[in-house]
């Protein structure tokens, strides 16, 4: 039987069936140079499972963990229905984070209409974006749209990251109202950061905002073919 | 309840995902940088997980991405100086060469094109299926088995032949 390095690859690696793998490792007793031929793949392996397998054992930086256990308050729209208190009588508010958060938001709408859309609402390219991308989807001017749910007045909202600047938009029969605008990403962090920050800020509005659970995929898929008119 | 699940999901995977992060990325701050990116992104976009698919596929999917998303950025400064320590190095198995060892692994990788790399470290450090891997990486598995044995081939080469 020949033994391609493929197969012999395939089988250091376990991926062959039983037959297959019996074949093999006759092959191999047959053959001491297809025993040397194996010894590489296993050494190289061992050296791999060496050098990255301590990191298991590592303690969790608190960045890292820190995040998760936040979650569920920060993020979660189900559990987090507490009383309504004002923005800055929130615990979350009232710590360095929060107010970091608080400060790169501005709850007022300052973008004037650029290209014949009215004041106040989401420019053609945005509009575009917001239409028609789904949340976790990435628009073709770059913009991510991060959620959608409805707030208290009825309305479909939508937050979304652009380059330019990040949000929240709802629908109205005019067309994509801005209510709260985020500064651009901010050149301060390192490039993977950029984007968390401004998640984060945008999703802590969310949860001030929205009075149920974000819409699922199929629930979005449906607000969408109903050009975004949904009730809740 | 949904909730409970994935964030416990989520804690449990990642020690994984910090292991998998440090074979990606240029170094330690990068990689739990990279990593801190994918945890965020996962909690942003957690509507998009289906409860009773495999989160950890998921995850390392975000992971990978956001990595090959940021790849313009990165530089290789280190592969000019990789090939020649490399050879210098080759055999050498002591206990007092451990440290040169962990260091040449990190440069023999970091020669590797990108999709070279996923794929070694997905399915010999990761210890996924070729069929789990092809998946997260989003190509065809025989795709996926050529990048393996041509990453696998040049470290080897690199290695000196797994010393």
């Amino acid at each position: 039987m020949t033994i391609s390095p493929e197969l012999l690859a395939a089988y250091a690696d376990g991926e062959l069936d039983e037959l297959t793998a019996a074949r093999v490792q006759r092959a191999i007793a047959d053959n001491p140079q297809l025993a040397r031929d194996l010894a590489p793949l296993t050494e190289l392996r061992n050296m791999l499972v060496a050098r990255f397998d301590p990191i298991l054992a590592e303690p969790m930086p608190e960045r890292l963990s820190a995040p998760i256990q936040d979650a569920a308050k920060v993020v979660s729209l189900d559990v987090a229905r507490q009383a309504r208190q004002p923005l800055w009588q929130r615990p979350q508010f009232r710590f360095g984070a929060g107010a970091a958060i608080a400060a790169s938001l501005m709850v007022a709408v300052l973008v004037g209409g650029r290209g014949g859309t009215p004041q106040g609402y989401a420019d053609t390219q945005l509009t575009a974006a917001l239409d028609e991308t789904l949340s976790g989807q990435t628009a073709r001017d770059g913009t991510r749209l991060l959620i959608s749910f409805h707030a208290a007045n009825g309305a479909m909202c939508r937050g979304y990251a652009a380059q330019a600047a990040s949000g929240i938009a709802c629908h109205d029969d005019r067309g994509w109202k801005l209510k709260v605008i985020g500064g651009s990403a901010a050149k301060q962090a390192t490039q993977y950061r950029q984007a968390g920050n401004n998640d984060a800020a945008i999703m802590a509005a969310v949860q001030d905002m929205a009075i149920g659970p974000a819409l699922d995929a199929n629930a979005e898929l449906a607000a969408r073919n109903d050009g975004w008119n949904t009730k809740p | 309840m949904q909730n409970d699940v994935f964030l416990t999901g989520l804690t449990a995977l990642l020690p994984r995902l910090r292991r998998f992060a440090a074979g990606l990325a240029r170094n330690s701050a990068d990689a739990d940088d990279l990593c801190q990116a994918t945890i965020e992104r996962a909690l942003v976009s957690r509507q998009q997980w289906q409860d009773g698919t495999r989160l950890d596929s998921w995850m390392y999917r975000i992971m990978r991405n956001i990595w090959i998303d940021t790849a313009r950025g990165r530089t290789r400064h280190d592969k000019t100086f990789a090939d020649e320590e490399a050879g210098m190095h080759v055999g050498s198995m002591g206990a007092q060469e451990a440290q040169v060892e962990l260091t040449m692994v990190d440069r023999a990788l970091q020669t590797l094109p990108d999709e070279q790399r996923e794929a070694v470290l997905l399915v010999l450090v990761e210890g996924y299926k070729y069929a789990e891997a092809a998946e997260i990486v989003g190509c065809p598995i025989g795709t996926l088995t050529s990048r393996l044995l041509r990453g696998r081939e040049a470290l080897m080469v690199k290695l000196g032949e797994a010393a």
